[in-house]
């Protein structure tokens, strides 16, 4: 996309158009900070936390923010949505703590962490209010609630479960056969993505198809080949469990 | 009769449900298409002859990755006038560009010659397409743009050119959000009236 822009400023007579090829990912992985839009903070499907210490926090917090004071970061772990995907903001008064929850964070398998550096400063300036008392509690029996934004061709948990008990789906196992002997959801049939091309008509036709795995990449991919065949189909993008007896849990 | 009226009422949410879902019916389609596997007949022979170190019959297709799963060795690409196809990697395929499958990401341009075997399409090489430039346009390197963003030095515009959605989760500091399309459509009165000042833009990497 950069490219193109670049092209296009040339094109308009800007005599000093540059292109940043590596972006964002080389950004980041240069360690170097990236920054959050301020609304987005306020008004965004994402999960605060102050890293501050309760007294702090008490005198003013960005609003929806969950307290966990740095020194007991680790904690963390316990609280933060189950759902890997579940964007996480970071903020403090101290950048080295900030630098270090951000860290440990990517490190438990989160992958949309972003430090918010100089945030009240920059809350404050853009003339939002700061929320006093304590801020949110979260632990390891009270999981800090995430529900993710539903894309094309995805169908929600909830939906998910409900067409399932109703008996309205037809689940399509895209794991593979290890994976599903281990336990599945009731009635799914198993195609690994592999050989998904090769054995499309035993696919049923007579009802709705969801495609699922593990995190949902494999399922994507089933569910693109799918409508290009002209099943109705969508898939979940969530991570799951299925246990022998076919209990699941889905989040 | 309980069991029609139950049949009814939960074909009704069925439509419901479909009717949020970007799908055709299932039958129709299905039935035109009986070629499992779309293959780029017409331009087999020209390939073949360009490219005699390859096995025979090599196709090659050029798009974006939609999708890739290492683990079951697929990989699927939105390919210009064919739409989606999916290739099949092994310990075989080969990758230019790249050191492994793992170096390929979503939204990334790949180059795939492949051969169509049974059901699948066998990918022989992937090759990762490299960024052209257009002329006149010069790179900026991470140390360079880090010695403009930190600490701020006000003499350029930083144009994030991705979708609005993505700088609103992440952005480079300093960085303003005109995405492509954005720009495309509108036009000029976007950018700054010196001509003169340094314009960098960036993306979400090469694509």
């Amino acid at each position: 996309m950069s490219p193109k822009s670049a092209g296009l400023a040339k094109k308009w007579g800007y005599a000093n158009a540059k292109v940043y090829v590596q972006g964002i990912p080389k950004w980041k992985k240069t360690g170097h900070r990236t920054e959050p839009s301020l609304e987005y903070v306020k008004d965004g499907n994402i999960v605060i936390a102050d890293l501050r210490s309760p007294e702090a926090v008490k005198a003013g917090h960005i609003p929806r923010a969950y307290g966990f004071p740095a020194k007991d970061y680790e904690w963390a772990e316990y609280a933060l949505p189950l759902s890997k995907s579940a964007p996480i903001i970071i903020y403090s008064d101290n950048d080295d703590e900030t630098e270090m929850a951000v860290k440990a964070t990517r490190k438990w398998g989160y992958k949309k962490v972003v430090g918010f550096y100089s945030a009240l400063e920059e809350w404050k300036a853009k003339g939002y209010s700061l929320k006093t008392g304590p801020a949110a509690f979260a632990d390891v029996d009270n999981i800090i609630p995430y529900e993710r934004e539903i894309g094309p061709g995805q169908i929600s948990i909830e939906d998910f479960k409900k067409a399932l008990q109703a008996d309205m789906i037809r689940v399509l196992d895209a794991r593979t056969q290890t994976d599903y002997e281990s336990g599945h959801f009731p009635g799914a049939i198993n195609i690994p993505l592999d050989e998904m091309k090769g054995r499309i008509k035993e696919i049923p036709k007579e009802k709705f198809i969801v495609v699922h795995c593990q995190t949902g990449a494999r399922g994507e991919i089933a569910y693109n080949i799918l409508k290009e065949e002209g099943f109705a189909v969508k898939y979940l993008l969530a991570e799951c469990v299925c246990e022998p007896s076919g209990e699941y849990e889905i989040w | 009769m309980m069991f029609k009226s139950k049949k009814a009422v939960s074909w009704l949410t069925l439509i419901l449900f479909m009717a949020g879902a970007d799908c055709v019916a299932a039958t129709e389609k299905a039935a035109v298409k009986s070629e499992p596997v779309k293959t780029a007949a017409k331009s087999e022979p020209a390939k073949t002859a360009a490219k005699p170190a390859e096995p025979a019959n090599v196709i090659s297709a050029k798009g974006k990755v939609r999708g890739i799963s290492l683990t079951a060795h697929t990989i699927a690409v939105d390919v210009k006038n064919q739409g989606f196809l999916v290739f099949k990697l092994n310990e075989r395929t080969m990758y230019k560009n790249a050191k492994s499958a793992e170096d390929i990401k979503v939204g990334e341009s790949v180059t795939v010659s492949y051969k169509p075997i049974g059901a699948d399409n066998v990918a022989y090489v992937i090759r990762k397409n490299l960024v052209k430039l257009p002329e006149g346009v010069t790179e900026i390197s991470t140390q360079e743009l880090l010695s403009l963003v930190n600490p701020h030095k006000g003499d350029y515009l930083l144009i994030d050119a991705r979708p609005a959605v993505k700088y609103k989760e992440e952005h480079i500091p300093t960085s303003v959000s005109i995405p492509f399309t954005k720009l495309k459509k509108e036009g000029k009165s976007l950018l700054p009236d010196d001509k003169n000042g340094a314009l960098i833009f960036y993306c979400g990497g090469p694509t």
